[in-house]
């Protein structure tokens, strides 16, 4: 890999990662530095990733990770919940029990990978996870409406995912609980089930990125 | 502005496709058409490219010039997303339906009773979409409405309009409506989106309980088309 590559790559991974988050600045010289190259592949790496959405030019400031559009963003996840919340419940009746024995495997993996906290790896498991339920969702058409849903959402889902570190937990606890209602609950009970642990993402990020109440009492102009 | 000949045969013959007057698979006779429409059989001929090129025509070796068949697994599947979308965008856009939208929707309600009465399959259809498109125009969620025109679309490349072939269905979506009506003015949320939904998958329903007669009438007409079909030929059965 020559060293545009390498910057690109590097660079590209911090962003998807949360290891730079939205809206931080990126300072050209400070990266060329730190990665032992000059600010050329620097600057030619966030040009890339500026035309790919991840990376912002603003006059006066410079480059900044681009902010996420929190809106679009929360309309997509619900779209999601939605989608794969009837996609599980109709995949219910088709799941075998290596199916099973192999979801148990990927929450294991996930348990343990939440604690090394690698939220890359964690967001890859997840959608391993959700993909080998849906799979078996006999409804072709509902299914490629998810896998769309989800190419839309892969520019933010993963920077979203690394922002939510209690989120991650809680995740562990309703896989294995879906797991369970899989194997013996009804379907309306699983499509419920499946789409609250979805939108349960959605809440989280509103937790987290909503000011507590009476802030803006107590800053006057002051918004998020 | 005047409409060619070549324009006149294609929306004559669309027409009739849509409306189902001629029905899935019945041959297309370029010549009796012809004489029938008052053209030389080329406008014709072209009339069944364009809507060859659009889906609702199939040329087949021997045969000729069909209509095509209805995939009947595509449009199930996604009428079935479309009642889960709907009936979830129904429930979102309950909160900002203002007292005008719900008398739009009753207003429409009365346009598709008439529809019915004077047996205007297409009107009833267009109706039909209006009024599902009012609610949902009231969802907040722009991407989940995205979804719906997507699927909507789909639909529409597949079969313009299914009442055609299910003439109690009709009944029933009147009925159906005024309750749904009733469920947005006073109902809960979860109550409207289980009730579209529900709306939604009961035109599924009615498919499928005359489906089977459907094939075995055209097994009767078209012996090698039921064989493949039996055989789970899809090359076939897909249009």
């Amino acid at each position: 890999m020559n060293k545009q590559e390498r910057t690109y790559t590097i660079l590209r991974d911090r962003i998807h990662s949360g290891a730079h988050p939205p809206r931080a600045r990126l300072n050209i010289d400070g990266l060329a530095r730190e990665l032992g190259v000059s600010a050329i592949p620097v600057r030619e790496a966030l040009r890339r990733l500026e035309a790919e959405g991840w990376v912002r030019f603003q006059p006066n400031v410079g480059a900044i990770v681009a902010p996420v559009d929190a809106t679009t963003w929360e309309q997509e996840m619900v779209a999601v919940a939605i989608l794969e919340g009837a996609a599980t419940a109709g995949a219910a009746a088709h799941l075998r029990l290596s199916d099973l024995t192999k979801l148990r495997k990927l929450a294991a993996e996930m348990d343990s990978v939440a604690a090394e906290g690698d939220p890359l790896r964690f967001s890859r498991l997840n959608r391993r996870l959700h993909a080998t339920i849906v799979a078996r969702c006999a409804n072709a058409y509902l299914l490629e409406l998810l896998e769309q849903t989800y190419l839309r959402l892969d520019r933010i889902r993963s920077t979203m995912f690394a922002y939510l570190p209690e989120r991650s937990k809680a995740a562990l606890g309703e896989h294995a609980h879906l797991i369970d209602l899989l194997e013996s609950g009804d379907h309306a009970e699983i499509e419920r089930y499946a789409r609250w642990h979805k939108l349960q993402t959605v809440e989280a990020y509103r937790a987290a990125h909503e000011p507590p109440i009476g802030a803006a009492d107590r800053i006057p102009g002051k918004r998020r | 502005m005047a409409v060619n000949k070549q324009e006149r045969t294609y929306m004559i013959l669309r027409d009739r496709i849509h409306s189902g007057s001629i029905a899935p698979l019945e041959r297309l006779n370029i010549d009796a058409l012809a004489r029938e429409l008052g053209v030389s059989p080329i406008p014709v001929r072209e009339a069944l490219r364009r809507l060859e090129a659009e889906g609702w025509v199939r040329f087949t070796p021997n045969v000729g010039a069909v209509v095509s068949p209805v995939d009947s697994t595509t449009w199930e599947q996604a009428m079935v997303s479309l009642a889960i979308l709907e009936g979830a965008a129904s429930a979102e856009a309950q909160q900002n339906l203002r007292k005008s939208d719900l008398t739009r929707l009753r207003k429409i309600s009365a346009g598709m009773e008439e529809a019915a009465a004077r047996a205007n399959p297409l009107r009833f259809s267009q109706l039909n979409r209006t009024l599902h498109a009012t609610i949902v125009a009231r969802c907040p969620n722009a991407y989940l409405i995205e979804l719906l025109d997507q699927t909507n679309t789909r639909l529409d490349r597949l079969r313009s309009t299914m009442f055609v072939y299910l003439p109690h269905r009709s009944e029933e979506a009147l009925q159906e409506h005024v309750r749904l009506i009733e469920l947005l003015e006073t109902g809960s949320k979860e109550e409207v989106e289980a009730y579209a939904r529900w709306h939604k998958l009961r035109t599924v329903e009615a498919y499928r309980a005359i489906h089977q007669a459907n094939d075995k009438a055209l097994a009767a007409r078209y012996p090698r088309s039921a064989m493949a079909r039996a055989r789970g030929d899809q090359a076939v059965a897909t249009s």
